[in-house]
């Protein structure tokens, strides 16, 4: 963290070689939310490359009292939604998403069935294909959860949502991914 | 106790919950088959999901990133923005001059300019012109200035001295603006 804002300070002054550690820190799981945000790997390293651009002539106006990490996940995230909005991909609202509450109740019956396959390997294909099934803002927060393992806090803070509401949603993303994985048997 | 809700499960597996609930899981998971097998399961789609394959970028990734920063190019919005900045900027700070030094700074620009004009050639000329064409829309301004500073006098009775602070108070966010998109812009490169 000291180290990171060491660096900060150091592009700010016009050493812009420096600003190649802040890429190489993050490209990995910057890719890995962008990646898996628009599936296509040549356009999620465009989009990437564009996302550090912005980092960049931002830099400027960070403030080094926010977690450096959220900061950065935060203009990636509203790059995202740019893309999005350019190729007019529409995602849906999660309030109106509700289609997976009630079958949340009948998840339980069918425990016994899922448990035997859950050999890891075979699994991670499956759970690919589920997770580009799920929804946008749902996957986005489980990308979040699970793969960049960002905390709910700084989930929190990306989408400017309570604390609450991080942690209900990001089970309910688990909960539907774990329901299109049923639907992959 | 009820059963395990699947979220309460979740909860117990990424030690989400308080020592009292993770004590009263603990002591309903000892009775109850069904919640065990609730959870032997979250916990094996829990393991699953956090051994994904992580995406790896092409090696030559951050040089290319690099490249398109340290070869950042000038952008035609960038030039037209900095420059109407600048000339907006320089315009009000001479305007602001002319009001505070009086005429006397216009009869200097004039002596310049006839100077200018009786010792140069074409060229001098030409740049003459243009200063005497920037001379004149200064005067337009000054004397426009100050019938909007008499009319208004006639309505607030204020003086010169609370006038420039007026003046000062309008020019001073414009200046703070022109400053920071200036710094924006030298920082992103695009003035380098």
């Amino acid at each position: 963290m000291k180290d990171e804002q060491e660096l900060i300070h150091r592009i700010l002054r016009g050493e812009r070689e420096a600003f190649a550690m802040i890429v190489q820190k993050y490209q990995t799981p910057l890719l890995n939310y962008v990646g898996r945000m628009v599936t296509d790997r040549d356009t999620a390293l465009d989009l990437l490359q564009e996302i550090f651009l912005k980092i960049y002539t931002s830099l400027y106006q960070y403030n080094s009292t926010y977690p450096f990490r959220t900061w950065i996940f935060k203009i990636a995230y509203n790059h995202v939604i740019d893309f999005w909005r350019k190729r007019r991909i529409e995602t849906q609202p999660l309030e109106d998403d509700q289609s997976g509450i009630s079958l949340l109740n009948i998840l339980p019956l069918q425990e016994e069935s899922i448990t035997k396959k859950y050999e890891l390997q075979q699994w991670r294909n499956k759970i690919e294909r589920a997770l580009e099934k799920l929804s946008a803002p749902w996957r986005e927060l489980f990308i979040w959860r699970y793969l960049n393992e960002l905390s709910y806090e700084e989930i929190a803070e990306i989408k400017n949502l309570p604390l609450g509401t991080v942690k209900n949603r990001i089970f309910q993303a688990k909960e539907k991914l774990r329901l299109l994985l049923e639907e992959e048997q | 106790m009820n059963c395990l809700s699947p979220e309460k499960i979740y909860l117990y597996l990424e030690k989400d919950l308080s020592p009292e609930e993770e004590m009263a899981v603990r002591h309903h998971l000892r009775s109850c088959q069904r919640c065990r097998q609730l959870l032997a399961d979250r916990a094996q789609f829990l393991k699953a999901i956090k051994n994904l394959p992580s995406w790896q970028p092409p090696p030559d990734f951050t040089d290319r990133v690099m490249e398109k920063i340290i070869n950042q190019g000038v952008g035609f919005k960038e030039i037209i923005f900095t420059v109407l900045g600048l000339v907006t900027f320089i315009s009000l700070s001479l305007v602001c001059l002319i009001y505070l030094a009086g005429i006397n700074l216009l009869q200097t620009f004039s002596h310049f300019y006839q100077s200018l004009m009786a010792s140069t050639e074409t060229f001098l000329v030409f740049l003459a012109k243009m200063a005497k064409i920037i001379i004149l829309l200064l005067k337009i301004t000054f004397s426009l200035g100050e019938q909007v500073f008499k009319v208004l006098s006639s309505f607030l009775f204020l003086g010169r001295i609370e006038y420039i602070g007026l003046l000062v108070g309008c020019l001073l966010p414009l200046l703070i603006l022109g400053l920071y998109v200036f710094r924006r812009k030298m920082f992103s490169g695009a003035l380098l």
